[in-house]
C-alpha cells in the first residue's frame, strides 16, 4: 500500500511499501485522469542506510482536457556510483511530488491512483475503469489500490499535414494533393477509425458476432497505395444527438464521407519513424484537409476496437486512442529516437523539410541519402591512415624499418636503411595534403551550398521613380508594390520571393536613392534610402535600374550606391554581380545606346517595364546569374582541376550545408595544414606534427564519430610489420 | 642480465661482500604459491578502498566533525561503495610450498600482490608438443611449474578469466654465428643513463663508463625462410584462444604471422642481440616461431650469418590465464577479495614496461594498506595517477575501465597527453607525488629534482629574457634556421624576438639559441670590461654580475628546457582542451536519469546496462564505458540537454519550488 500525503509544497509521497524488493523489478504507475494543470515534474527519489535508490520520470505532462495522463515510474538500485548521492541522505527513505501550481498539485494528489503492475512490464493497457472514475473525487487522505487501474505508458500517436501548404497550420494557398501523416502505436487504430462507415464505438458493445457482420474495414497492404474513402466518425456523433432514438433503433448510422483518399501504411518498424506509419494521400482543399484533421483530433480517446484478424491473442482489453497533433519536427525527433536517422541525416531532413525550390530539395536529398556521410567517412578513413602512420614512425620508428612504401624497395629489401621511419612519413605528406585540399575545396563550395540553402538576395536599386517598383512587380507577376508616378512612392524594402532556375531569391525592392539636398526628400524618404542601401550591401546579386530619360544621374545614382563611399562594398561585391538595366526604353528613341557602352564592364539591358521589352532576356540573365553563384561552376576550383584527390565514390556534389560541420572542418584543414608545415621540418618536430594530425581527427570526429585509438591501431598493424 | 639479476638481488637481500645492507624489512622467499587465504563472508571491508574524489567531498560535507566523517566515510564505503555488491572476501594470507622440502607454508599477510606472469595455467607449447610449465630455465631443460591451484580459486570467486599466448625465440649459440655476415648495431654514444640521479650527476651508465659496452647485429630472413615458414606452418602448436589461432600481442607477431600476413615482402629484420656481458647466448629479436626444434634450426640456418648457427634452447610459445581488469579498481585491488592485488601480465598485458609499471602502483598500495592496517591506522589515500600524469595513469585506467581483449601494449598513441608525458620529464611529473606517498625517500634523488627543477625554471627564465631584434637573430643565427622569410620580411626590423619565441620555430634547436645568445653575451662581457678598465670605482659594485660567463644549458635539464619550449603552444591548447571538456561537463549527467529501451531506443542492451550499472555522473565518466559508441554519447548528450531544458522551463514557471526541494534534498 502506499500512502501520499500532501502537505506542503513540495508534497511528499511516503512510501512504506516501496522497498528494496521493488528495486530493479515493477514499475510503478501514476495515473491521472484529465485535470488542467499545464507541467508537471515528478522526481522520486529514495535513500535508505543501507542502498541508495533514485529514480526519476521527467517527460512532457502536458494535457489538455481529453488525455489522460500516465506518469510510470520505475525504482532503480544504482550499483556503482550510487555514493555519489550521499548528499542527500536521509534518515529515512522519502519520495517527493513536485508540480506546479499548487493547486494543480492539490488535484493530482486528489486525484490519483498509485498502483503497481506486476513484474512483468509487458501488461497490455488498461482503461479507467468505472469505480476509478467515481473515485476521482475520493478523499485524499485515504487511497485505495484498484488493481484495474493498471496502466502502461505509451507514446501518444501524432498525426500532421506533412505536405507543404503552409507548413503546420492550414495554409492558405490549396495544393492538388495534400499528405496528412499518422505515427504511432494507435495509427491503425486511428486509420480503421477513418475507414469504416460506421461506429465502431457502438459495435464493440454489441458483441463479437456483430462486429464480424459489420466488417471492421480491413488496413491496405504494407507499402501499397489503395484508394479508400474516410469518413467522418464526427458526423455520426451529430446524428445521434440529433435523433437519439434512431441510432438506439437502427443498428449503425452510417457517417458523411470525408474524403476519397490514397491511403498507404508503413508497419514499424520498417517505417520513416520506426512506428506505424499511415500516410493519407487526400484532396488538396482546405475544406478537406481541414476536415481530416479535425476528424483525427475527435478520435483522440476513442476506445479501439480489436481486429478480428488477431485471433490467436486472449482477447486485450479495449485501449483508447491517444492521438494527437505532432509538434513541428516532431516525426523527424521520433526517426531519430527509433534510430533510424543519423545526426547529418537529421539535420539534412530539416533542410529537406523547408526546402522551397527544387535545387534546395536535391541539395537536402544529397545530404540525406548519406552523399556528405560517405564524403566523411572517406576522410575520416584517409586521417586514420595518416594517423596510423604517424604513429607506426612514433612508436616503432626506432625499431623497425617502416618500409611500408613497397615502390621504393626495389626487391633489394636488405639494404633499406633504417632512417627512423621517416621514409613512410614522407609517403604520407602527400596524402595529407590531397585530403586537406579536398576539405578546402568542399569549404570553399560549402558557401555555395549555404547560399543554395539560405536564398540569393537581390536587391533593386536605382534613382526614384526609375521604375524598380515596376520591375519587382513585373518579375514577381502580381502588384506586390505600389507603383505610382511620383517619385519616391517606395519607403521600404518590400520583399518577393522568387525561384529563379530553382534557386531561392529574395528579390528586394528598394527606395529609390537620391540626394538628401534634393527638393521634397522627407525625414521618412531619408530613412528609407538608408535601408536601401542597407539592403544593397547584404544583396549578392544588384540590379540597378537607370531611367533612360535621366541616364546620367540615374548611373551616378546606382554606381554611387554601389561603390559608395563605403569601402566595404569594394571586396565583397563583384561587378560581376551587378546588372545595369536601363528601364523607360519606349520613352527614348533608342539614343542611349552609345552610354551604355560606358557599362561594358557590366551586364546591361535595355527594358521597358511599360511594353514588358527586353524582360525575358534581363530574367534568363538574372537566372544565369544566380545558378552560377550557387553551383560556383565558374570559380575555377572545380573538382576537375584534380581528379586524383580523394575519389570517394559517390561524393560528387557533396556540399557541407551545416555551420557546425563547416567549423570542424576548417578546424581540421587548419590542423592539417601546419601538419603539413611541421613535417617538412625533419625528425625533430615529428611528435608536434603528429599531434596536429590528432587535432585533426578529434574536429573530424565531432561530425563522423570520435576517431578511437584502436581504429588507429588496427590499421597501423594491418599495414606495417611490426614485431618484436 | 646476469649483471642486473645479481645487483638487484644485493640491493634487495643485502650483500655483506660490498657492504650493502638487507633491504629494510624485506624478506624474500622462494617457493610456490599455490593458494589464497581467505577469510570469507559478507561486509568485508577493504583496507584502502578506491574512493572516488567525488566520494570525499559528499563525506565532508554531510559531516562535520573529523572522527564522525570518517566513520561515514567508512560506512558509505563499505555500504555503498562500488565494491560492496561484489566483495566476498579478505585476504588472511598465502598458501605456499617449499619446493624443497614439499612442506606447506602459511605466510599471514593483510596485502597480497598476485603477479602470475605466464604461470596461471601456463602450458607450453613446441611444435605440436603441448606440456603445462609458465617458463622454460633459459639454459637447462628445467620447466618451472604452472600455479594451477590459483586458477582454481580465482575462477572460485567469480573473476572472468581468459586465455592470452605469448612467444619466445630460440636462444642461440653466439659461437657459431657468422658476425661478419650480419650488419652491425652499435651502442648509442654518448650512453644515456635511465636514472635520473645518474642523469643529474652527469654520468654514463657504469658499463658504458667501463667501455664495457657490446654491439647487436642485423641479419634478415630471406625467401627461403619464408618457404620454410609456410611450409611447415602445420606443425605450429593449437591453441586454446580465438579458435586456436591464439590470441597473441598484435605488435610482436611470430615470424609465422609476420610472413603470412605481409605476404608480398621477401624479407623480415632480425635483430641479434647478445644476452649478456658474461654469456654466449643470443636472442634472435622478432624470430619467435614454436616450430619443432628442428624445423626452427633449419629456419634459422637459411639466415645470413647463421649457416651453421646451433640453437641452445628452441623457441615457444606459452599460453596462460589472464583475468579481465575490469574488475579492478584503480588500485589494482581486486573488487572481490579485499586485500588481493594483481599486476602484470595476469592483467592482460604485455610482460614488459606495463608489467613493471603494474607492480609500482598495486604494490604501493597494497604496502601502504598493509603498513596502515599493522599499525592500526586509517586507511590510506589510494595511490593512484591520472590519465595526465603519467603512461602509468593510461594503461590502468584503460585496463580497470575498459578491460582489454589482447595482450595490452602501451603505445604512446593511447596517450591524451602525449606532449606532456616525456621521458625527460618523467622525474618533474612523479618523484614529488611518489614522496609525497612515502614511496620515494632517497634524499639524494630528491635533491637531484630539486636541482633540476631549479636549473629548469632558470634556463627558461633566461630564454624568456633574452631578446634580440628579428634581424639580428637572422644575422646571427643564420637565416636558414633562425626563422629565414619570416624574420627578414620588410617593416619587421624593429620587431624584437625573445629566445623562447625564436626556440618555439621549428628548426631551431636550444644549442642554435644558446650560441647566440653566448656570443651576444660576450661581446657585452667585453664592452663592460672596457667600461670597467675606464673607471674602477663603480665596477667594483658590479663586478661578480659582470664576470661571469654564459653556461649553456647543462646536459642533465637540455631535453627538459628544450622540450618545455617548444611544446608550449600544444601544453596551453591541451590545458585549454581540458579546460573547455571540464565547461562542458557542466553539462552532468542528472543522477535521476533514466536508462531503458523506450527513452533510449537506440542504445544496445550493453549499452543500457553499463549505463545503469555504472552510472556515470559526467560525460567524461561516460566517456570512458567502453562500448559506448560515440553516437551514443552524442545521443545521449542531447537528451540530458532536453532534460535540462525541460527541467529549466518547469523550474522558472514552478518559481522556486523546485529549488526549495532541491534544497532540501
Amino acid at each position: 500500500m502506499v500512502f501520499i500525503s500532501a502537505t506542503r509544497q513540495p508534497a511528499f509521497i511516503v512510501g512504506d511499501d516501496i522497498t528494496e524488493s521493488m528495486v530493479h523489478s515493477p514499475p510503478v504507475c501514476l495515473t491521472i485522469p484529465p485535470i488542467s494543470f499545464s507541467t508537471l515534474c515528478l522526481f522520486l527519489m529514495t535513500v535508505s542506510s543501507s542502498m541508495t535508490t533514485t529514480c526519476a520520470a521527467s517527460r512532457h505532462f502536458i494535457a489538455p482536457s481529453g488525455r489522460r495522463t500516465i506518469l510510470a515510474f520505475q525504482v532503480h538500485k544504482s550499483l556503482q556510483h550510487s555514493t555519489y548521492y550521499r548528499g542527500n541522505e536521509w534518515n529515512g527513505r522519502y519520495y517527493s511530488i513536485i508540480s506546479t501550481p499548487f493547486q494543480a498539485q492539490q488535484n493530482l494528489l486528489q486525484s490519483m491512483r498509485i498502483s503497481r503492475v506486476a513484474s512483468n512490464s509487458l501488461l497490455p493497457s488498461y482503461p479507467f475503469s468505472p469505480s476509478f472514475k467515481q473515485s476521482i473525487s475520493a478523499d485524499t487522505e485515504s487511497i485505495n489500490v484498484d488493481e484495474e487501474t493498471i496502466y502502461q505508458e505509451e507514446e501518444d500517436t501524432i498525426f500532421a499535414l506533412s505536405s507543404g501548404g503552409g507548413g503546420a497550420s492550414i495554409g492558405s494557398g490549396a495544393t492538388a494533393v495534400a499528405v496528412i501523416r499518422i505515427s504511432g502505436p494507435c495509427a491503425f487504430d486511428a486509420l480503421r477509425e477513418l475507414l469504416s462507415p460506421y461506429s465502431l464505438e457502438n459495435g464493440a458493445k454489441k458483441g463479437e458476432e456483430e462486429i464480424k457482420h459489420m466488417k471492421i474495414p480491413k488496413l491496405p497492404k504494407p507499402r501499397m497505395a489503395s484508394l479508400r474513402t474516410l469518413y467522418d466518425p464526427l458526423s455520426v456523433a451529430k446524428g445521434r444527438s440529433d435523433n437519439n432514438k434512431c441510432a438506439a433503433n437502427s443498428m449503425q448510422e452510417r457517417r458523411d464521407p470525408l474524403d476519397s483518399a490514397l491511403v498507404l501504411t508503413f508497419p514499424g518498424p520498417n517505417s520513416f519513424t520506426g512506428e506505424d506509419i499511415v500516410e493519407l494521400h487526400c484532396h488538396g482543399s482546405r475544406a478537406v484537409v481541414h476536415g481530416v484533421l479535425s476528424a483525427l483530433s475527435s478520435l483522440s480517446s476513442t476506445p479501439i476496437t480489436t481486429t478480428q484478424d488477431g485471433s490467436n491473442h486472449p482477447p486485450s482489453p479495449p485501449r483508447k486512442l491517444s492521438l494527437r497533433p505532432a509538434d513541428p519536427g516532431e516525426f523527424t525527433q521520433r526517426a531519430y529516437a527509433h534510430g533510424k536517422l543519423g545526426l547529418v541525416e537529421v539535420e539534412a531532413l530539416a533542410d529537406l523539410i523547408v526546402a522551397d525550390t527544387s535545387l534546395q530539395r536535391k541539395q537536402a536529398l544529397q545530404q540525406f541519402d548519406g552523399r556528405l556521410s560517405r564524403l566523411y567517412g572517406g576522410w575520416r578513413e584517409e586521417l586514420i591512415k595518416g594517423l596510423a602512420h604517424a604513429e607506426a614512425v612514433i612508436d616503432f620508428g626506432d625499431d623497425e624499418a617502416l618500409d611500408a612504401d613497397d615502390d621504393e624497395d626495389d626487391g633489394d629489401g636488405n639494404d633499406i636503411e633504417n632512417d627512423g621511419g621517416m621514409s613512410i612519413w614522407g609517403t604520407i605528406r602527400p596524402r595529407i595534403t590531397s585530403l586537406r585540399e579536398a576539405m578546402n575545396r568542399h569549404l570553399a563550395d560549402a558557401s555555395r551550398g549555404e547560399l543554395l540553402r539560405d536564398g540569393l538576395r537581390i536587391a533593386i536599386v536605382g534613382r526614384p521613380n526609375a521604375g524598380k517598383s515596376s520591375l519587382l512587380n513585373l518579375l514577381a507577376g502580381r502588384d506586390a508594390a505600389i507603383v505610382s508616378s511620383s517619385p519616391g512612392t517606395t519607403r521600404d524594402v518590400v520583399e518577393v520571393m522568387l525561384d529563379l532556375g530553382g534557386v531561392r531569391c529574395t528579390i528586394l525592392d528598394t527606395a529609390g536613392v537620391r540626394e538628401e539636398k534634393e527638393e521634397g526628400v522627407n525625414e521618412i524618404e531619408v530613412e528609407g534610402m538608408k535601408r536601401a542601401r542597407r539592403a544593397a550591401k547584404d544583396a549578392h546579386i544588384i540590379v540597378g535600374v537607370v531611367d533612360a530619360t535621366d541616364f546620367d544621374r540615374g548611373l551616378e545614382a546606382v554606381k554611387e550606391l554601389i561603390h559608395g563611399n563605403d569601402s566595404e562594398f569594394e571586396g565583397e561585391l563583384k561587378n560581376g554581380n551587378v546588372i545595369y538595366v536601363l528601364n523607360k526604353l519606349d520613352l527614348v528613341e533608342r539614343q542611349g545606346d552609345q552610354s551604355m557602352s560606358e557599362l561594358s564592364d557590366s551586364v546591361t539591358f535595355g527594358i521597358s517595364c511599360q511594353t514588358s521589352e527586353g524582360v525575358d532576356g534581363f530574367l534568363s540573365s538574372l537566372t544565369s546569374q544566380a545558378l552560377s553563384l550557387v553551383s560556383g561552376s565558374d570559380d575555377g576550383t572545380d573538382s576537375t582541376m584534380n581528379p586524383r584527390l580523394l575519389t570517394v565514390e559517390g561524393t560528387e556534389g557533396a556540399v557541407i550545408t551545416r555551420a557546425r560541420h563547416r567549423r570542424h572542418v576548417e578546424e581540421a584543414a587548419d590542423a592539417l595544414e601546419r601538419f603539413e608545415q611541421l613535417s617538412g621540418q625533419g625528425y625533430m618536430v615529428l611528435d608536434m606534427a603528429a599531434e596536429e594530425l590528432r587535432l585533426a581527427a578529434s574536429e573530424l570526429g565531432r561530425i563522423t564519430g570520435a576517431i578511437d585509438v584502436e581504429d588507429v591501431l588496427d590499421v597501423l598493424f594491418a599495414d606495417f610489420c611490426i614485431g618484436k | 642480465r646476469d649483471l642486473y639479476k645479481l645487483n638487484m638481488q644485493a640491493v634487495l637481500l643485502g650483500d655483506s661482500e660490498n657492504g650493502l645492507e638487507k633491504y629494510e624489512n624485506l624478506d624474500v622467499l622462494e617457493a610456490s604459491a599455490e593458494d589464497l587465504l581467505l577469510e570469507e563472508g559478507e561486509g568485508i571491508e577493504s583496507l584502502a578502498p578506491f574512493a572516488d574524489p567525488l566520494q570525499n567531498d559528499a563525506a565532508s560535507t554531510t559531516s562535520s566533525s573529523g572522527e564522525e566523517q570518517r566513520v561515514q566515510t567508512a560506512k558509505s564505503l563499505s555500504s555503498t561503495a562500488a565494491n560492496a555488491s561484489h566483495r566476498r572476501a579478505r585476504i588472511r594470507g598465502v598458501l605456499a610450498i617449499d619446493p624443497s622440502t614439499g612442506s606447506r607454508l602459511e605466510i599471514e599477510s593483510s596485502a597480497v600482490v598476485l603477479t602470475t606472469g605466464t604461470f596461471l595455467r601456463g602450458v607450453l607449447m613446441i611444435g605440436r608438443e603441448r606440456y603445462s610449465g609458465g617458463r622454460h630455465l633459459r639454459d637447462s631443460e628445467e620447466v618451472e611449474p604452472p600455479s594451477i591451484g590459483l586458477a582454481l580459486t580465482l575462477e572460485r570467486f567469480g573473476f572472468p578469466l581468459g586465455r592470452l599466448k605469448t612467444g619466445t625465440p630460440a636462444r642461440l649459440d653466439g659461437r657459431t654465428i657468422d658476425w661478419d655476415g650480419c650488419k652491425i648495431q652499435p651502442s648509442e654514444r654518448p650512453a644515456q643513463p635511465f636514472s635520473h640521479v645518474r642523469q643529474s650527476r652527469g654520468e654514463e651508465p657504469p658499463m658504458a663508463a667501463v667501455g664495457r659496452l657490446i654491439d647487436c647485429y642485423q641479419t634478415a630472413t630471406n625467401e627461403a625462410t619464408h618457404k620454410l615458414v609456410t611450409d611447415y606452418a602445420h606443425l605450429l602448436p593449437e591453441y586454446d584462444g580465438m579458435d586456436g589461432k591464439g590470441n597473441g600481442p598484435r605488435y610482436c607477431p611470430s615470424i609465422y604471422k609476420k610472413v603470412e600476413r605481409f605476404a608480398e615482402r621477401k624479407s623480415h629484420n632480425s635483430f641479434l642481440e647478445p644476452e649478456g656481458l658474461n654469456t654466449h647466448i643470443v636472442y634472435p629479436n622478432g624470430m619467435s616461431g614454436p616450430y619443432p626444434e628442428e624445423i626452427q634450426l633449419q629456419i634459422f640456418r637459411t639466415m645470413k650469418g647463421l649457416e651453421n648457427v646451433e640453437i641452445i634452447r628452441p623457441g615457444y610459445d606459452v599460453e596462460y590465464d589472464f583475468v579481465n581488469p575490469r574488475v579492478l579498481t584503480h588500485t589494482l585491488e581486486t573488487k572481490a577479495i579485499a586485500g588481493l592485488y594483481l599486476a602484470g601480465q595476469i592483467c592482460g598485458t604485455t610482460g614488459y614496461e606495463e608489467a613493471g609499471a603494474q607492480g609500482i602502483v598495486a604494490g604501493a598500495n597494497a604496502g601502504r594498506a598493509a603498513g596502515a592496517a599493522y599499525r592500526g591506522e586509517e586507511a590510506p589515500e589510494p595511490f593512484v595517477l591520472g590519465r595526465d600524469e603519467a603512461y602509468i595513469g593510461v594503461l590502468i585506467d584503460d585496463l580497470v575501465t575498459k578491460g582489454t581483449l589482447e595482450p595490452y601494449r602501451m603505445f604512446t598513441s593511447r596517450a591524451e597527453y602525449r606532449i606532456s608525458l616525456r621521458a625527460d620529464n618523467a622525474d618533474l611529473r612523479l618523484t614529488g607525488k611518489g614522496a609525497e606517498y612515502g614511496l620515494v625517500t632517497d634524499p639524494e634523488r630528491l635533491a637531484a629534482l630539486d636541482m633540476r627543477e631549479t636549473m629548469i625554471t632558470d634556463n627558461v627564465e633566461r630564454l624568456r629574457k633574452f631578446k634580440l631584434f628579428v634581424t639580428e637573430w637572422a644575422a646571427r643565427g643564420g637565416s636558414d634556421i633562425m626563422g629565414g622569410d619570416a624574420m627578414n620580411r620588410p617593416g619587421r626590423e624593429s620587431h624584437k624576438k625573445s629566445a623562447e619565441e625564436v626556440l618555439g620555430m621549428p628548426h631551431v634547436t636550444l644549442k642554435h639559441v644558446e650560441e647566440v645568445m653566448a656570443a651576444v653575451h660576450d661581446e657585452q662581457k667585453t664592452q663592460q670590461q672596457q667600461q670597467l678598465s675606464q673607471n674602477e670605482d663603480e665596477a667594483i659594485i658590479n663586478n661578480e654580475e659582470s664576470i661571469e660567463c654564459f653556461i649553456p644549458t647543462p646536459s642533465s635539464v637540455y631535453d627538459t628546457v628544450e622540450a618545455s619550449v617548444k611544446y608550449k603552444s600544444y601544453v596551453v591548447r591541451q590545458e585549454k582542451d581540458i579546460e573547455s571538456w571540464r565547461k562542458a561537463q557542466g553539462a552532468r549527467i542528472p543522477p535521476n536519469i533514466i536508462y531503458n529501451h523506450s527513452i533510449m531506443p537506440t542504445f544496445s542492451k550493453e549499452e543500457i546496462e553499463k549505463l545503469n550499472r555504472f552510472k556515470p555522473t559526467t560525460f567524461a565518466e561516460a566517456s570512458q564505458i567502453s562500448g559506448l559508441t560515440p553516437q551514443s554519447l552524442v545521443y545521449l548528450y542531447h537528451h540530458v540537454m532536453k532534460l535540462n531544458k525541460e527541467s529549466k522551463r518547469k523550474s522558472e514557471s514552478v518559481d522556486g519550488a523546485i529549488a526549495t526541494a532541491n534544497g532540501k534534498m
